[in-house]
């Protein structure tokens, strides 16, 4: 399925991939987006859009080796694929022509 | 159980609803033994557990008919036990709110509900029953909550039965942009 644009969900989960890099998993990728995005997330809701996000070809995964911390769980790694980042670029741009020319946005904070 | 084990009632609910996802378990347990409240967990397992039963259109299905069996004891016993007013009112606001059934339905139940509650009432006021008949009345009453709700709510559940129906309600998404 050729998808152009993301929801806003499913950016901000790129995007905490992309800044969280070669170590993007489940935790991670929650971490960042509690801190930098500054909303508090559902680990599995992170986990329902990624496995979306797979099946698109948006992100591959891949599995690292079971650690004691998680209980001989493996972590699962994400990595956003260049049809993925195409698709981050998209929707930004899309964003950006909605910004732009908006009277009531322009000049400093609401 | 130590500190650093997760809740293991809630650890079951999590490993249930993660539905094989063992990345996403591992992720709970370590962001637990990182800290975490119980509290915290506890929450994570209840909002999946949550989730993934709306999402689920047989179980949501399972939920709707139970709730009308729960709806028809509580119509037929309205009239002796008020506790039973709590229990139908508490399934209905739960269904409306958390569980998204088939809210026509829910609607139809209340108003066969309240046609069949002021009758029964008006009876109680009115008569004084010895205790057999009491015991008589209160099958009666049962039975006739079944049998009057069950027929009210056929039609509805005909068309929205099953993810095809006309009528029919999309499961819920996880995701919060959907």
């Amino acid at each position: 399925m050729d998808r152009q644009f993301l929801t806003d969900f499913e950016l901000i989960i790129m995007l905490a991939v992309l800044r969280v890099g070669e170590n993007a998993y489940g935790v991670s990728v929650a971490n960042e987006i509690e801190q930098t995005g500054g909303r508090t997330v559902l680990l599995a809701a992170i986990y329902t859009a990624l496995d979306r996000l797979e099946d698109n070809g948006l992100v591959t995964s891949s599995y690292g080796d079971p650690t004691p911390e998680r209980g001989g769980r493996a972590k699962r790694f994400f990595k956003v694929t260049p049809k993925g980042l195409k698709a981050v670029k998209e929707t930004q741009r899309s964003f950006v022509s909605l910004w732009s020319g908006i009277p009531q946005l322009k000049g400093g904070t609401a | 159980m130590t500190p650093h084990t997760p809740p293991r009632l809630a650890a079951t609910i999590v490993r249930l609803a993660a539905g094989g996802n063992d990345a996403l378990v591992g992720d709970l347990e370590e962001q637990f033994r990182a800290g975490r409240s119980r509290r915290w967990y506890w929450s994570q397992a209840a909002r999946m557990a949550i989730t993934r039963c709306a999402g689920n259109q047989r179980l949501r299905t399972v939920a709707t008919v139970a709730a009308m069996f729960a709806a028809g004891s509580s119509v037929g016993w309205w009239g002796t036990s008020r506790i039973a007013v709590l229990v139908l009112l508490g399934f209905t606001f739960t269904s409306w709110k958390l569980w998204k059934l088939h809210r026509t339905s829910l609607v139809l139940l209340y108003a066969a509900s309240v046609a069949l509650v002021l009758p029964h009432w008006m009876m109680d006021t009115t008569l004084v029953m010895s205790g057999g008949d009491r015991v008589f009345w209160a099958i009666a009453r049962v039975l006739a909550g079944y049998g009057v709700v069950g027929l009210l709510m056929v039609p509805f559940l005909i068309l929205r039965l099953g993810r095809w129906g006309p009528l029919a309600e999309r499961p819920i998404s996880l995701s919060l942009g959907r």
